[in-house]
Formats: C-alpha cells, structure tokens, sequence
C-alpha cells in the first residue's frame, strides 16, 4: 500500500520509471479481485471493470489518498493497461478454449446463455492498440480507459486532465483510426 | 495538415458536399492521403457499435441496468387502478413466459396457485406482482426471481436460502412472507401492503416534521430489533424498502437479506453493485464484514432524508457516493431545516457514526431511545429530560466543547451551557434559543474581542506593499492534538507516510507565546511577491512557475511554487525594505494564529463538512489555488489559514519535537533537512488543512507562504522619512 502510493506521488513528480512500476502491482490487485468475482458464480462470465478498478483502487490507495486526485490519473491509466492484458489474455485463452476442449463444458451447463461475443475482433484491436501507442500515447491511454477500464469520457478527461472537449475529439479519431485498422480493407501501414 | 486535423475539421461540416470540397482542398493532390483520410471517415460513420462498449460490459451483458433498487416502490402505483391502464405493451411481457395461461380475463397467467394480476415492478433482480391467492381467497404480493438470475444455481440458492430466513420474523414491522415456492422458478409470497414508500411519500411532501420522524424511525429500529434477534441484517434500508401502510400510517419494512442475494445476483450479471450505494454503511461501502450495526447507519441516513428530504451522500456516480460515505460528514441537518430539534439531529449522527462502536449498539436501544422520545412528544409540556439521547454520545460531548469555545471567544452569556452534557436537549427544551454561531464571526467581528494584553498597539496594520496585518495578541494555548483526535485520523488515513505526520502532532502540550506579534491577514499574493522579483532583478526563485502556475492565477492569488527559501529571502528584501522585522512565523505562532483561541480540530469547529466555509481545499478548489480572502477569517481576521497554499514556517522540521518542545516561544529544532509548513492546501484534503496538521514534504505547486512582523510596527520611523 505503501509502495503504490509513493508510487503514485513518483509519477505524479513526473518519474516515468515510476508509472511503469506501479503497472505489476495493480495488475496484481485487478487479477485477484477479477479472479474473486468469477469464483464467486464460476458459470458467469462478467468482469465490471469500473467496479474492480475502483475497488482496487480503494484497495491500493485508500480511501484518504482518494483526496489527491492528481494520483488518480495515474492509478487508472496503470489500471486501463492492466485491465487491458486481464481481458484480451482471457480472450486469448477463450479462442484457444473454442478450438480445444471447452465444449463438454457448454454441454453441462445447457441452461447457461453462451458467452457474448465483443463486437470487436480482440486480438486484431489489441494488436492495432499497440501501434497507436507508439504513435499517439495519449489517445491510447483514453481507449484504454475507456474500453478496458470502463471510464465515461468525462471521467477518461479527468483522468488524462483534458477538457471533456478535447477528449471528446481524440476518442472520435482514436476510434475511426483503430477501426480503420482493426476493419479497415487496407493494408495501411501506420 | 496532419490526417487527425483533416479528420476532425471534415467531422465539424454536415454537409457531406462541404465536406469534400475541404477534403479536395485540405488533402491537393496527394491520392494517398486522402484515402487514409477518406477511410478513416468511413471508419467513422460505419455503423455498428465498434469501441462504443467497454468490453467488459459487453462480456457480462444481460442486465446492464439492475433497478433492482426500487422494486416495489411502484406498489402504490396500483391503488385504485385496479389494473385497468396498467396493461403494458406486449413486448415487455416476454419475461412473463414462466407463467401458465389463466382463465380469468384480468389475469396476467398463473403461477401455483395464484393468479397474477399486475406487474408492480421490476428489476434487473426480479419482478414484483400483485397477485391473487386462490387457495386462501386474499391478495398477495409476490416477487419472483427474474429468469436470466434464476439460471444460476448460486444466486437461485441464496435467494431461498434468504428468503426463508427473512419468513422467519415475524412483526408487525416487516412485510410477513407468506410462503417460499421454487417451481417454475423461485418467488415469494409476500403479504400485500396497499400504501406508498417512505421515498413517494417525501417526494410528495418533503422533509417531515419531527414528530413523524421519530414515529416512523422507531418503527423501522423496532423492525430492524426483531429481524437482528434473530440474526438477520437487512442491509438496504432505504426509503424505497420502507412501505407506509395506507389508513394506518404504519411502517412496514421490505426486503429483508434480499439485498445480498440481489447484489449477489446482479453482480455475477452484470459486475455492478446493484442499486444505489447511498444509505450503506461505510463497512459496506468498503466491502468490510459488517454486523448488525450497518443496519443502524443506514437507518440514520433514512431519518436524515425524512428530515432534509434529500440523501446524505449525494454524487453522480456511484465510486464517488461510496467514497463520501467512507469519507464525508453530511451536511448538519439543521443546516438544511433550522427547525430541526438538536436532540434528533444528535440521534441521527450517533447512528451515522462513521465507527461501528460509535453508533448505538442495538436496533433495540435506537428503538427505545426513539420510543422515549415519542411518547414524551406526546405531552404537552414535553418534560425537562432526554438523558438517554445525551448520555452515550462522544460527539455530542465534543459538540459541546465546540460551543463552549465559541461562546468563550465571544463572552457571550451562553457559558451555562457548557455546565450541561446535555446541551442539544438544552436548547431544543430553550425553544431554539439562538447560540452562538461561528458563521457570525466573520471579519470586523473580531475587532471587538477584548484583547488583554494589546498594549494599546492597533490591530490593524498595511505596510507599504498594501499587505494587510492583524494583531496576534500574547497568550498561551494548547499545541498538537489530543490522542482521540489523532487516534480518529489515523483510522481514516490509509497511507504510512501519512500517519507518521499525523502521530507528529503527540503530544499535545500547552504553549505560551510571550510576546504579541502581527501576521498577514492574508498569503503573500502574486502580486506582492512579483513587486519582490521585480525589485531583485538578480534574484532567481528556485522555481520560475511562481508566475505561470499551470493553472489561472491573478495577482491576487496567493504565490505558489515557492521554496524556502524565496519565502525567507522575500521577508529579508521587505524588513530592509521598511526598516521593520519582518519573518516567517514559527510553527507555534502559527498555530497559535490559527487557532485564535479554539482548541478545536478548525479554527471554527470539529466539523468538516463546515470547512468549505472557510477553506479552499481538494472538495471545492480542483485546478489552482483561488484569490485571497475568498472564505471566512478565523477569529482574529486571518483568511486562508486553512487551505489555499500550504505555508512555510521559519522552523526546521522534527517528528519528535513536540516531545521535548520548550514551553515558551518555541522555536523548532537546532538543525534540520526540511521546514515546516502549515495549513494544508488547495490540492489537499480536510486532513491536512487541520490546525495542528505538521507537515514538511516537497514543494511546488501548493507552497506558499505568510509573513509574520515582529511588534510594535513602528520601531523604525527613519522608514517613512526616506
């Protein structure tokens, strides 16, 4: 608890050695809480992941580091990119699953509605995410935040401290821009 | 252009023809280009719902929006409909599939033996009817586990399990569950309240008045006592779980130990707490083992609603709800209602202690104090003792030492009050007679005090750079804080570092400042540090943000992202400037001027929630500091001692200094790595803008500083002469 919070105020002081070490802690605290919800109702399939980020976050930094809302730019970012590889590493496993044995699985639970598929081909996006980070960090922090994280755009402004606006117009490219890739006919290269 | 701005400039134009006659233009004759460009509009404008889900949502989709919250509340929306107009579109009766098909024309279908005749509510948890019980010939309700949570095998379980121990209380109270079945799917059988809830009837009439208040309260603690004898917690009280039944005004409570299978079940569907966080408990909010004692929280924030009319934490999203839960004092009631009897508002922040063991400890004992209260209501006089709202009550002792100290201050004739523990019971038996009101002790007030040892010197003073001073007259005073007071904070501060600064406060020990001094009633602005720059073109602050904060900042802010020493070496320049001493203050002759004769946690009072009156702090200042003296004064006219900019003293900081500090005039350690600064900040929380709060940590975009002028003002006419 410690750790992440000195961590937090090191980034807040700009030290980017810092940010990169929070990301295993909270990774850490998001796989354990995510893992806690699907052992509760095993059968589900369901990750909220507003609610585990701020759960760990109440976790990590406590209600009273709440009040240095500075930190919490930086706490959700390292969370968006947690919840990131939680998801797409479960995808990653869902896809192996579909071509190995899960279907004794679907058999005993009749009853159980399948698993959604995401509108979108998750590992084509993640792979596309990694390039626009690269290119654009900070549009990329906001489709994290906002598609692994679960964050309004409001609270994603607040977050990366951008007016509602300009966020709002970095999301509209972001979005038209990974689509292009994840969907797009061309062979583009970035 | 780069492709983003060609993209966002095409986005702003409706008109697709304008549109590409700018993308003609914006893009010439580079083919290339504009098919990126071109793509990435279609990427745009392709229909299809591609990143507009968070992905974890859309794996756990189903009940998105769990309205499990006010299930029942439409209850009373049935009365003299009769059913007819109730009929709903057909499409929303696909949920309805488990029900038999029925005979009767005004039957929805058949379930057992009952026909149900009218969907009441419904909710990502389940559906509630008005339904007819053919063996028993009488109306029922009856709430059956919606069919996607129904699937599951936990949640179905637990809401059985729940279920059958909520039969078991038996109360004139609670809602009676008649029966438990499990086929088609799980439903129980309720007994039928005709009435409204507790949350339509004050959004028909407001806040109620005390006598209601106390009789609906002591109904829902003496329901609370029944279920908690036998070991069940409600753990939803709310107003929509509180039903008042039509004619007899009586309260029935809903929903005992649903709450957990609800939550149970909408949260494996959907990941989200179901319903609204905003009458939990802070165990609750924090996701602690809670015991029966939750339950009397949240009954406290329902007597809060009937009296304000509006909920205690109130925020628009649900982290930020439990975050005020676990952190935030509501607003005083009588902040909201003046009328409002301190006794109640006594009893509704005993429950809503944010400790478990500082709340009454049984349903049982709230039901009896509340049943106490009635009956004396119900005289005429009400006679002269409710000992038992006064007896147990932490705060209300400190409430009371808060008056005292005000009271004090202003030598008012109140002081009697302080004889009495029983201070809210006092005034409320004083037919609201006014106290004192610190609101009152606003600037100009101050100038009244009678200041003993004055020595005749003004208690104003301007300098030449049009800083204003306040006289601090000599005195002693107690410096630090109480082991409860620490032992409060260190429970609501999680971080090590900051309990160590806390545990710096101990010992509190008595203080004498021997010698009247004056301070600046304000910060050191921007302005006034700049007229200091300016005079010292060869002096380079340590940090040159002073003048570009990174927020908005007029001269009349007070100078952030100053060190140390640019703060000392600015009282140099001034006292060379004027021929006068001028300082930085001590840590004690800082607190000393902060406190302004309080022994309390603010200048003004205990109470956090007030601080917003004279403090910019992190709940009402987000992105910079904010003018000066833009909030109340303490008691001797100085602006911003809490909040605003974090203010550097002349000492060295010591962890350990008050554990040998000497007793007069104290003047920190010999030596040392850091200073002290006071007063918290615009970026800080209500924590560190306390009195006694020591800090010493870093610099930067909330340091700033005031100055202190050694008196008389005038030891050095010479000045004036040049």
């Amino acid at each position: 608890m410690i750790e992440v919070t000195q961590l937090l105020n090191a980034a807040d002081q700009g030290d980017p050695q810092a940010a990169a070490h929070l990301l295993p802690l909270v990774y850490d605290e998001l796989r354990r809480l995510a893992a806690a919800r699907l052992a509760a109702e095993p059968s589900g399939n369901t990750l909220q992941p507003t609610a585990l980020v701020h759960e760990a976050y109440l976790r990590l930094v406590g209600a009273s580091g709440g009040d240095q809302w500075d930190h919490r730019g930086h706490f959700f970012a390292a969370a968006a990119e947690a919840m990131r590889r939680i998801l797409i590493d479960d995808a990653r496993r869902k896809a192996a699953e579909r071509h190995g044995g899960a279907m004794r699985r679907q058999e005993l639970d009749a009853d159980v509605s399948p698993v959604p598929e995401p509108n979108e081909d998750l590992l084509a996006l993640d792979e596309a995410l990694n390039r626009l980070e690269v290119e654009d960090p900070l549009k990329a922090n906001l489709v994290k935040l906002r598609y692994f994280a679960g964050l309004s755009l409001a609270e994603a402004a607040a977050a990366l401290d951008l007016p509602e606006r300009t966020a709002g117009r970095h999301w509209a490219f972001a979005r038209a821009w990974l689509r292009r890739a994840v969907e797009g006919s061309s062979e583009k290269e970035s | 252009m780069t492709e983003e701005q060609v993209f966002l400039a095409a986005l702003d134009l409706d008109n697709p023809d304008d549109r590409t006659a700018f993308l003609e233009k914006a893009c010439g004759g580079d083919v290339a280009f504009r098919r990126q460009v071109d793509e990435l509009l279609a990427a745009h404008f392709k229909p299809g719902e591609f990143l507009n889900e968070p992905l974890g949502r859309q794996l756990g989709s189903g009940l998105a929006t769990p309205v499990h919250d006010c299930l029942v509340s439409q209850i009373a929306n049935q009365r003299g409909g009769a059913g007819a107009g109730e009929k709903k579109p057909e499409e929303e009766h696909d949920d309805l599939q488990f029900l038999k098909p029925s005979a009767r024309p005004d039957s929805l279908g058949r379930i057992g033996h009952y026909e149900v005749l009218q969907v009441l509510g419904r909710g990502g948890f389940g559906i509630v009817f008005r339904a007819f019980d053919e063996a028993l010939q009488r109306v029922v309700a009856l709430k059956a586990l919606a069919p996607t949570v129904a699937a599951t095998s936990p949640a179905r379980k637990r809401f059985l399990r729940e279920a059958r121990s909520s039969a078991r209380v038996r109360h004139e109270n609670v809602v009676q569950i008649h029966a438990v079945e499990e086929q088609p799917l799980p439903y129980l059988v309720m007994e039928f309240i005709p009435g409204e809830t507790l949350q339509q009837r004050i959004n028909r009439t407001g806040p109620l008045d005390a006598p209601e208040i106390v009789r609906f309260g002591r109904q829902i603690a003496e329901a609370l006592a029944a279920a908690h004898a036998t070991g069940l917690i409600h753990r939803d009280i709310k107003p929509c779980n509180v039903l008042i039944e039509e004619g007899h005004q009586r309260i029935k409570v809903n929903d005992f130990g649903l709450a957990r299978a609800a939550d149970d079940a909408s949260l494996t569907q959907s990941g989200m707490l179901a319903g609204t966080p905003m009458f939990m408990a802070p165990e609750q909010a924090r996701g602690e083992p809670l015991d029966h004692r939750a339950d009397l929280f949240s009954l406290g924030s329902v007597l809060y609603v009937m009296a304000t009319g509006r909920p205690p934490f109130r925020a628009s999203t649900t982290y930020a709800v439990l975050r005020r839960v676990i952190e935030d004092s509501p607003r005083p009631i009588r902040d909201l209602i003046p009328e409002t009897p301190q006794w109640l508002s006594d009893i509704i922040a005993k429950l809503q202690a944010k400790k478990s063991s500082d709340r009454f400890q049984s349903a049982r004992e709230v039901a009896d104090v509340l049943a106490d209260c009635e009956t004396r209501l119900g005289m005429n006089p009400p006679p002269k003792s409710f000992s038992r709202i006064s007896r147990s009550r932490p705060s209300a002792s400190r409430f009371g030492q808060w008056k005292w100290l005000v009271a004090a201050v202003l030598f008012l004739p109140v002081l009697a009050l302080a004889a009495t523990e029983f201070i809210g019971l006092t005034h409320w038996l004083h037919h609201q007679q006014p106290i004192p009101d610190q609101s009152k002790n606003v600037e100009g007030e101050q100038t009244r005090l009678e200041r003993p040892q004055d020595n005749g010197l003004p208690v104003d003073f301007n300098n030449t750079l049009a800083m204003k001073f306040k006289l601090i007259p000599a005195g002693k005073f107690k410096m630090g804080s109480s082991p409860e007071e620490i032992e409060y904070w260190l429970n609501l501060v999680e971080q090590e570092g900051h309990k160590l600064f806390l545990r710096s406060e101990s010992p509190e020990h008595e203080v004498e400042i021997t010698k009247p001094f004056y301070l600046g009633a304000t910060e050191v602005t921007v302005g006034q540090f700049r007229q200091f720059i300016e005079a010292n073109p060869k002096y380079m602050p340590d940090d040159d943000r002073w003048n570009d904060p990174g927020f908005k900042q007029t001269n009349e802010h007070p100078v952030v992202w100053i060190s140390w020493r640019d703060a000392s070496e600015f009282c140099n320049w001034l006292s060379k400037k004027e021929g006068r001493k001028y300082r930085l203050p001590t840590e004690a002759e800082w607190e000393y001027a902060c406190r302004a004769g309080t022994n309390t946690r603010y200048c003004y009072g205990d109470d956090e929630a007030q601080l917003d009156r004279h403090a910019w702090f992190i709940n009402n200042s987000k992105f910079g500091t904010k003018p000066v003296a833009g909030k109340k004064s303490n008691n001797w006219g100085l602006f911003d001692m809490h909040g605003n900019a974090w203010e550097w003293c002349q000492d060295y900081h010591d962890f350990d200094y008050y554990q040998n500090s000497p007793a007069r005039d104290p003047m920190g350690p010999e030596d040392g790595m850091r200073y002290v600064k006071r007063g918290g900040a615009w970026c800080f929380g209500a924590v560190d803008a306390r009195s006694a709060y020591r800090s010493h940590t870093g610099g930067g975009c909330e340091c700033g500083f005031r100055v202190l002028l050694v008196a008389p003002p005038d030891n050095a006419p010479a000045e004036n002469a040049k």
